[in-house]
């Protein structure tokens, strides 16, 4: 994966970035139960994608606990959506490259 | 050596678009606009046309309130029942209804209006009011059906 973003291609935060950029903002217990991941592990990545730019988290007070709530930046969801694009290319390039090897 | 590269690169691309596509159905399902919002919507638009129609223009700063009241509540709702908020910037179902609705409001009224003659000032709004109102459900249907379709599921009826 040479030109694709390192960062958001680790399987976790791939997911956690697709999830986020079909939404405006989703709950960290939210994320936890549809990546199936460890409140730590999650942590880890939220970390890691906000280090980056990536993802901002917002606390706030509902029904007297508080509440994290994630979303993607708009640059963030152009390179997600570029980073796709690029996964979409790859599986297509090695159809090409796997025709032309057997000729 | 290169052709090598490309096919270890797909095996794993082609790893993350499937799991891509299975984050994309879990947030889609819980993206889905609930079934009494479509009818609430159409029912105001319905109201709105209907009113411009009997020339009641006062009534209108209600109705557009109450649609932004539904709309809110419809946002708290998903925050609360479903721990997400939808995207706020308009899809591209929400530009091709806006496209078809907004002249057909238009339309709806002048016709409305050129109609009172024959039917009636009632007859007239009423009738305009329910051509948009089963528009605009019928469109609120359809794009529950596109995010049924994008999950893979049938909807429940």
């Amino acid at each position: 994966m040479s030109r694709s973003n390192t960062v958001i291609h680790a399987p976790n935060r791939l997911q956690i970035c697709t999830f986020l950029a079909l939404l405006e903002e989703a709950e960290f217990q939210v994320l936890r139960a549809e990546l199936d991941a460890s409140d730590s592990a999650l942590s880890k990545h939220m970390k890691q994608l906000e280090e980056v730019g990536y993802v901002k988290q917002r606390k706030s007070k509902r029904g007297g606990r508080l509440r994290t709530g994630a979303c993607l930046t708009r640059e963030e969801r152009r390179a997600f959506e570029r980073h796709v694009k690029e996964l979409k290319r790859l599986p297509a390039a090695a159809e090409v490259s796997t025709r032309s090897g057997a000729y | 050596m290169q052709e090598k590269e490309v096919l270890s690169e797909s095996g794993g691309a082609q790893e993350a678009l499937e799991s891509i596509a299975e984050m994309e159905r879990a947030a889609l399902q819980r993206a889905i606009p609930s079934p009494w919002l479509g009818a609430a919507i159409a029912l105001l638009s319905g109201a709105l046309v209907a009113l411009s129609v009997a020339g009641r223009q006062e009534f209108h700063l209600y109705i557009i309130l109450a649609m932004g009241s539904v709309l809110v509540s419809e946002s708290v709702n998903k925050r609360h029942r479903k721990g997400v908020s939808a995207r706020h910037s308009p899809s591209r179902i929400t530009a091709i209804e806006g496209v078809i609705l907004i002249p057909l409001y238009f339309l709806l009224v002048v016709g409305g209006q050129a109609l009172a003659g024959i039917l009636g000032s009632l007859g007239a709004s009423l009738s305009t009011g329910v051509i948009l109102a089963v528009t605009v459900f019928a469109f609120s249907r359809w794009e529950r059906r596109w995010y049924f379709t994008r999950i893979g599921v049938q909807e429940a009826t």
